[in-house]
């Protein structure tokens, strides 16, 4: 068992204690894979999948199909597996033969129907909120692993530089981080890019559109590593950059700053949006910071990658000590398109740590 | 996430195409007298969706509604600055993009004027339940079903563009493998990953059995690891929303003999399955590849939301992939084959690559 997850486990443990249960059900996919790798330490690439973990530590999976099967059972030889094609029959079954023990369920909102469907289906409590609680404060061996995955993006970003040259398509310069991350093993990437001028509106996958000299090309950087993700947003310039371009990019170097400026332990997700969206304010910008032009202005980071609290004006969530999030002013400027900034950070009780080494600022490839 | 090429080539799926596969599934609702089909689709089960709409979510979840006539609409838990890439990328009528599935959901079915208050949902048991439940809480009493059997008629045979879609992902691994190993040297898994997703893949998922002295399993190759005297590659490759899997094993001491003993049992065993109806042919022809012994097969292919699944019955006319499993004296040999089953008894099945 690696070290973070022995320090998991042990909070799980000390959690189920705490609220008089015997177990946790975890449900989890390759896209909100976050509950299930926190509590079993796996992360299923194929099809749904269903753990069942005590408070002993004895662990079950059940996934769907043979080839799914044999990753789990290679990552978790100590774990009881069921590959089935009948997942949801399967996890009925065993949380039968599983009898009257106190079972909570995580994700609620994500949970299959037929898991619960019926008068003879299982009776489990909400356990989102215990997992919740768990995972949005990171355990020392977590940052470590934190450090790591920003150090990936880091890396990562250097390659995305050297790969995005005129004449190349978006999904070949993608093609080149995923060789990289590839050789050094990094097993996801969340990643959107963006290239052109002032016409771009935002970020997409990657499509086959063709770098030019003088494009922004915008990336949102996200490597996974042992299943944390960090993140980096950086905005490239083909070229040398114009005067309006240069103008343009002070505004979210200023709003990442102000962010960080007043980012500690107490401080509310939207005190933090609050002190991002003033800078745009004082520039007359204001309306970009709407939903109209960007989505959030930051969110946590972890074994999701677009975990809450989102960094919106109106969430009221408190910032804990330990709480790792991105902040990430990024938006369309009317002189420039779009353009996008931002570092992770670890919470402390007084600031912050960021362990990110790439320079704030607009990035500029030589041709 | 999805993180290749996530384009529509309306070169090679036309939206007739779209418009043909979505008016199979609308014959069949109306005969079985549902008012509406919803399909669920995420980043793990994006195959139903994409083969009615082309649509892929690259992360996050959505759901699309089918209606008797007209074309599907979108409902997205995505923001709403990417719903004009989902038009660019997608055959649907309309995109409705919400935190909340559920309730835009029930406002569009109330605002359908349905024929009828049953709705299907494919795969229902798998929806996340919230969806599910704003269906049952509505008040026009909606009668919910399971529809997942109605999709699978309507999901097969492949037509022509899912065929040279699949035959194109099975180039793409082919050509990546056939390129990044070096005669008993380590196999360049980075080049790999990048050869596919430059030849234009969606997504390439890598899998590895390091040591088949020792066993036959694939593990997922996240991290570098050691490889032995022998070991498989396995590539999960999708193309516009086509999914194979391609696997072949390398031995370090040469293994021409074995590799040209799968190749005739390929040869022999894959034409006389004809539509699937009688998988016993895999073993029937099993001689064919001596010296090699002939350990099992697992077959898989599409007729949902996931994009392989195992298939015990495949089909007639289904994209399928063949996992084989043989044996000699010193280990295994593993070969991952993707096959076009025939329309009809008596017609032959096919490789879709040679060699």
């Amino acid at each position: 068992m690696s070290k973070v997850h022995e320090e998991r486990s042990q909070r799980i443990k000390d959690a189920l204690a705490d609220a008089g249960l015997d177990g946790v059900l975890v449900y989890g996919n390759a896209w909100r894979v976050d509950y299930l790798r926190f509590a079993v330490d796996y992360s299923v690439l194929e099809g749904d999948a269903v753990a069942i973990l005590f408070a002993d530590g004895d662990t079950h999976i059940i996934v769907e199909g043979p080839v799914e099967g044999a990753r789990v059972r290679a990552a978790r030889p100590d774990a009881t597996v069921t590959a089935t094609d009948d997942l949801i029959g399967a996890v009925r079954s065993q949380m039968k033969a599983f009898g009257n023990r106190q079972i909570a369920m995580a994700p609620a909102d994500l949970m299959p129907y037929g898991i619960g469907a019926g008068d003879d289906a299982p009776k489990m409590d909400d356990g989102t909120e215990l997992l919740d609680a768990l995972m949005r404060v990171k355990s020392p061996a977590e940052v470590e692993t934190i450090r790591r995955a920003t150090d990936m993006a880091d890396k990562g970003y250097e390659v995305f530089v050297d790969a995005a040259k005129p004449g190349r398509a978006e999904f070949e310069v993608v093609a080149e981080i995923e060789g990289f991350f590839r050789a050094e093993g990094c097993q996801e990437n969340f990643m959107l890019i963006g290239s052109g001028g002032v016409e771009v509106m935002g970020m997409h996958p990657a499509g086959r559109r063709r770098i030019e000299v003088g494009d922004l090309v915008t990336t949102e950087l996200s490597p996974c590593v042992d299943g944390y993700y960090s993140q980096i947003c950086r905005t490239l310039v083909i070229g040398e950059p114009t005067e309006l371009q240069l103008k343009s990019f002070t505004v979210f170097q200023d709003a990442v700053d102000a962010g960080f400026a007043i980012l500690k332990a107490g401080v509310t997700a939207g005190e933090v949006a609050i002190a991002e969206n003033d800078v745009f304010r004082a520039r007359g910008l204001g309306k970009y910071t709407t939903s109209e032009y960007t989505r959030v202005r930051g969110h946590s980071l972890g074994l999701f990658v677009d975990g809450k609290p989102p960094l919106l004006e109106d969430v009221e969530t408190v910032l804990e000590a330990g709480a790792f999030l991105i902040i990430h002013p990024n938006t369309y400027h009317p002189d420039a398109g779009y353009m996008v900034l931002g570092d992770a950070a670890v919470v402390t009780e007084d600031g912050y740590i960021s362990f990110s080494k790439t320079p704030r600022e607009l990035i500029v490839a030589a041709i | 996430m999805r993180r290749g090429l996530l384009n529509w080539s309306k070169e090679e799926l036309p939206e007739s195409v779209f418009d043909g596969r979505v008016a199979r599934l609308q014959g069949a609702m109306v005969d079985a007298g549902l008012g509406a089909v919803l399909v669920y689709t995420n980043f793990p089960r994006p195959a139903a969706v994409s083969y009615l709409t082309h649509f892929v979510p690259y992360w996050n979840q959505c759901l699309l509604v089918v209606l008797p006539e007209g074309a599907p609409e979108l409902i997205v838990s995505l923001s709403k600055r990417v719903a004009g890439w989902i038009m660019e990328t997608s055959h649907v009528g309309e995109v409705i993009c919400t935190p909340n599935i559920g309730l835009e959901l029930t406002s569009l079915l109330a605002g359908a004027g349905l024929a009828s208050n049953k709705i299907g949902i494919v795969e229902m048991d798998k929806i996340p339940r919230p969806i599910i439940q704003a269906v049952l809480d509505a008040d026009a009493g909606y009668d919910v079903s399971d529809a997942s059997t109605l999709f699978a008629g309507v999901r097969n045979p492949a037509d022509e563009a899912e065929v040279a879609l699949s035959a194109k992902a099975t180039k793409m691994a082919a050509d990546a493998l056939a390129g990044a190993i070096e005669d008993g040297g380590d196999p360049d898994l980075a080049a790999i990953e990048r050869d596919v997703r430059l030849a234009g893949a969606e997504d390439v998922f890598m899998d590895i059995a390091p040591d088949l002295t020792r066993d036959a399993n694939y593990i997922r190759a996240d991290k570098p690891m050691e490889l032995g005297a022998r070991y498989a590659i396995r590539l999960s490759v999708v193309y516009n929303g086509s999914w194979i899997r391609y696997g072949r094993s390398f031995d370090r001491a040469g293994g021409a003999e074995a590799d040209a003993a799968i190749a005739d049992y390929l040869a022999a065993a894959i034409p006389p399955l004809d539509d699937g109806a009688d998988l016993v042919h895999l073993g029937v022809h099993a001689n064919a590849a001596t010296p090699l012994q002939w350990e099992g097969v697992v077959v898989e292919g599409c007729i949902g939301c996931s994009p392989l699944q195992i298939l015990p019955m495949p089909p007639a006319g289904a994209v399928i992939t063949l996992g084989f499993s043989f044996r000699d004296k010193i280990g295994h040999w593993l070969a991952d084959e993707p096959v076009k089953l025939a329309d009809f008894p008596g017609k032959r099945a096919a490789r879709l690559v040679k060699g």
